[in-house]
């Protein structure tokens, strides 16, 4: 027999037939496929040797769903007939699209929002589908063999919702996500490896619909993302907005634009917006009248510098969360087509005091991370096994008494994380509990993104507070969640995969981030109230439960005592003076103490009872 | 590592093997105790290189890229330790966790939760100082000056609850841990008033 050597988690054991994967940046506006063979990266092309695949859908003849190969162009003149940027649609309800060109059928606030597409009803998982299919067979004919495997890049700031309808579309296209990848560690990959950067880098990511920034620290084939933050709501699409905006604006309110229409006018600003990156003025014809219209670069990045302000207060939150500042980070990598405004390249110069790196085509810098970290997933890579260290972007928790959110897992903890907290029970008997699984920075619930909701059953009913429940929180290396719960007393597991509740947008992410650093006092004043409100609430419930029970024997005196403390109490809650409530509360406490004392220790005895009463049992069954 | 034999073949194992040396399956890290996973003294101040060097081996040791080819279980007991290499060094590297880790290691409990209740007077007096200067500030400059009056205390408290760990004067220690969890928590009150502007 021969001698087998083992690489530390190489092992031999169920080690399938080394397959190919493949490398996908499946983008808002266009999406990319590429391979490594032979230790050679290729991009795949067409047979017009163009290697961007527009991410556009049409209905076809037979009511097939296929991809729109004449692009943008075609989309303006058959608006009806197809749909774009569908990915802005992954993982959001309909209201969070309100403000898009999208033909979206009503739907119940929780589910993924449908399209309207050639009056057939189509999700846009199903939409994103088929870009996967065609991508995968572009690679399948340059390989001449099948393919079944794929790293995909998804944006950093894509939610668990997003994330997982994007596995859901691989799923659809056949094909088995091997890993999603970050988009702007992606990049940095790309980067990192072809020029064997050591140090602290930037990644400035906008793309067609979303913009995100990592800070990463680049040390011997160590990729480690420091922080992440971005808007999944905000992309060239927007820029597009905001130039036709200022086109229309002497003829009519946006708003009031027919839907087609807006699909036209996004079309001529694009145009406008594309050409002003290299000329200072441009004309293009009235998309429905015989004029010309006019644009000078100026006025154009006024009507686009609000949002480039927008990526840039990003930067700086970013850059604060990792305690540094813009000196301390060696250069900014660009990737995405909206990187080519002049705007966007001389405002990141001027926040980051650094020349911004684009030496690779921002179209493909993160189709080539992707293709890289594929061949580091199938054995084939040729660097020495470089390692990507990500980052949860938003904060994870669940939500306690009082609408409170408590927080388990901090945005910009290094994942795979497991985070376990112990809730119990606060009533006497209680036997089933719910969770609610938040995502978001604001200390109440409500102003967070609500993920899933999971009920833990089957809580032997015992006094309240004797219950101990483990919630285990699970973010694995795809940024996905999952949620586990059990009783520690008796050890019964409660086991869910978070659903997404879709209900709420990147915009009101964002608008989430954002208002919780603006709002912190107002929180912080809120949850003080909210907390003092539940405790006592909570000490009312208790002593009234008690004070019902016929055989209490309460002495005179104590019980008047309990009676005026909770009357008292039971007035202050009514107000918002928290001190006046943790006052009363801590008095009723007071007057309450040998009730409960007294109490407790025959609960202990009762519980003492019923276990020997389950030995006895179990002893003779 | 349990009962000293390979959870997979079962063959049997020396404790500290992080990989089965029959099979080479990957083997559950049990060790919880962030100082011992890192092999680093347990002392406040830390060898910064040492712990970077460490983690950056054993996050790529138990990374999920590294195990994509192989069994859900086996790639379960990867992902598992990597989230354990992961939580063992923001324990270290976060200047409070690591204070708190330090006392429960002599066997006193602090909880990083837990409502603050602020029972020393002059930590109360400084506390409201604080809040209104706080509030009171409405400029960038106001904010910076601070900032680093806030962060000249921190540095000042770490050092103090090194010396007082150190002498094992626990009681001591526990008092600068409240205080320089106090700062903290007045530092991203800081950073919050700052961003909000």
């Amino acid at each position: 027999m021969a001698l087998q050597i083992f690489e530390p988690g190489q092992s031999s054991v169920d080690e399938q037939p080394s397959e190919v994967i493949i490398g996908i940046d499946l983008g808002t506006t266009h999406s990319l496929v590429g391979v490594m063979k032979d230790g050679t990266m290729t991009l795949c092309r067409d047979e017009q040797n163009r290697v961007i695949v527009p991410s556009v859908v049409a209905m076809g003849k037979n009511d097939t769903l296929e991809t729109a190969v004449a692009g943008y162009e075609a989309l303006a003149r058959d608006a009806d007939e197809q749909v774009s940027s569908v990915k802005r649609l992954m993982g959001r309800a309909a209201a969070d699209v309100a403000d898009m060109p999208f033909d979206v059928v009503a739907s119940d606030e929780n589910a993924m929002a449908q399209l309207r597409l050639a009056g057939h009803e189509v999700s846009p998982v199903a939409l994103s589908s088929v870009i996967l299919r065609v991508l995968r067979e572009r690679v399948e004919s340059f390989l001449g063999r099948k393919v079944h495997r794929a790293v995909i890049t998804v944006p950093a700031y894509f939610d668990d919702g997003a994330r997982s309808a994007t596995r859901d579309a691989a799923r659809m296209a056949g094909l088995e996500v091997m890993r999603l990848v970050n988009e702007p560690t992606a990049a940095a990959l790309a980067y990192g490896l072809d020029h064997g950067s050591e140090g602290l880098y930037g990644v400035y990511d906008w793309g067609g619909g979303t913009f995100d920034v990592s800070l990463l620290d680049l040390q011997k084939g160590v990729f480690r993302v420091k922080a992440t933050g971005g808007d999944s709501a905000l992309g060239g699409d927007d820029l597009d907005i905001a130039v036709a905006r200022h086109l229309t604006a002497e003829e009519m309110a946006w708003e009031d634009c027919p839907l087609a229409a807006r699909k036209q006018w996004m079309g001529t600003a694009r145009r406008m917006r594309e050409a002003l990156s290299t000329d200072a003025v441009c004309h293009e014809p009235h998309p429905f009248e015989a004029k010309t219209l006019s644009l000078t670069r100026e006025n154009c990045e006024t009507a686009l510098l609000p949002l480039v302000q927008r990526t840039l207060d990003v930067c700086s939150h970013v850059l604060a969360d990792a305690h540094l500042s813009p000196s301390d980070v060696k250069g900014v990598v660009l990737a995405g087509g909206t990187t080519r405004t002049p705007l966007v390249r001389h405002r990141v110069l001027q926040l980051f005091g650094t020349d911004p790196i684009c030496d690779f085509n921002p179209d493909e810098v993160v189709v080539r991370g992707a293709v890289l970290q594929a061949a580091a997933l199938s054995g084939h890579s040729s660097d020495k096994g470089h390692v990507l260290l990500d980052v949860a972007p938003l904060s994870l928790g669940l939500e306690t008494m009082g609408g409170v959110t408590q927080k388990l897992i901090h945005r910009n903890t290094p994942i795979p994380v497991s985070k376990s907290q112990e809730f119990t029970t606060w009533q006497d008997g209680q036997t089933a509990m719910m969770m609610h699984v938040v995502q978001g920075e604001r200390e109440m619930v409500s102003d967070n993104r609500s993920l899933a909701r999971f009920h833990v059953t089957d809580i032997p009913p015992m006094t309240a507070g004797a219950a101990r429940i483990a919630v285990t929180f699970t973010i694995d290396a795809d940024g996905l969640l999952t949620v586990s719960a059990q009783e520690k007393t008796t050890g019964k597991a409660h086991h869910i995969e978070v659903k997404p509740s879709y209900g709420l947008s990147e915009a009101a992410m964002i608008e989430m981030v954002r208002a919780s650093q603006s709002h912190a006092r107002d929180d912080m004043t809120q949850r003080l109230l909210a907390e003092a409100r539940v405790a006592g609430e909570q000490l009312l419930r208790v002593l009234q439960d008690i004070l019902q029970e016929k055989d209490l024997e309460l002495p005179k005196d104590e019980d008047k005592n309990i009676r005026a403390g909770m009357k008292r109490l039971a007035q202050a809650m009514q107000q918002t003076d928290r001190d006046a409530i943790v006052r009363a509360t801590a008095e009723l406490d007071e007057v309450s103490r040998p009730l409960a004392e007294r109490r407790m220790s025959k609960a202990m005895r009762d519980a003492l009872q019923g276990k020997k009463i389950d030995a006895v049992d179990e002893g003779s069954s | 590592m349990s009962e000293g034999h390979c959870w997979y073949c079962s063959h049997p194992l020396p404790s500290r093997n992080f990989f089965c040396d029959s099979c080479g399956v990957v083997q559950p890290l049990n060790q919880r105790d962030a100082f011992v996973i890192f092999s680093l003294a347990p002392r406040f101040v830390i060898d910064e290189a040492a712990l970077e060097r460490q983690y950056h081996h054993f996050a790529s040791l138990f990374h999920p890229d590294r195990y994509v080819q192989q069994s859900d279980a086996v790639r379960l007991v990867a992902e598992q330790n990597a989230a354990t290499v992961n939580d063992a060094y923001e324990a270290i590297k976060n200047p409070l966790r690591r204070a708190i880790l330090l006392l429960s290691r002599e066997g006193m409990e602090i909880s990083l939760e837990e409502e603050q209740t602020i029972d020393d007077p002059q930590l109360l007096m400084a506390a409201m100082e604080d809040r209104e200067q706080l509030e009171a500030a409405s400029d960038a400059q106001s904010i910076g000056a601070l900032h680093d009056k806030n962060e000249k205390k921190i540095t000042q408290e770490m050092k103090q609850f090194s010396g007082w760990h150190e002498k094992k004067e626990l009681n001591h220690a526990k008092e600068s841990l409240l205080r320089l969890r106090y700062g903290l928590r007045l530092r991203d009150a800081i950073e919050e008033k700052r961003r909000a502007m």
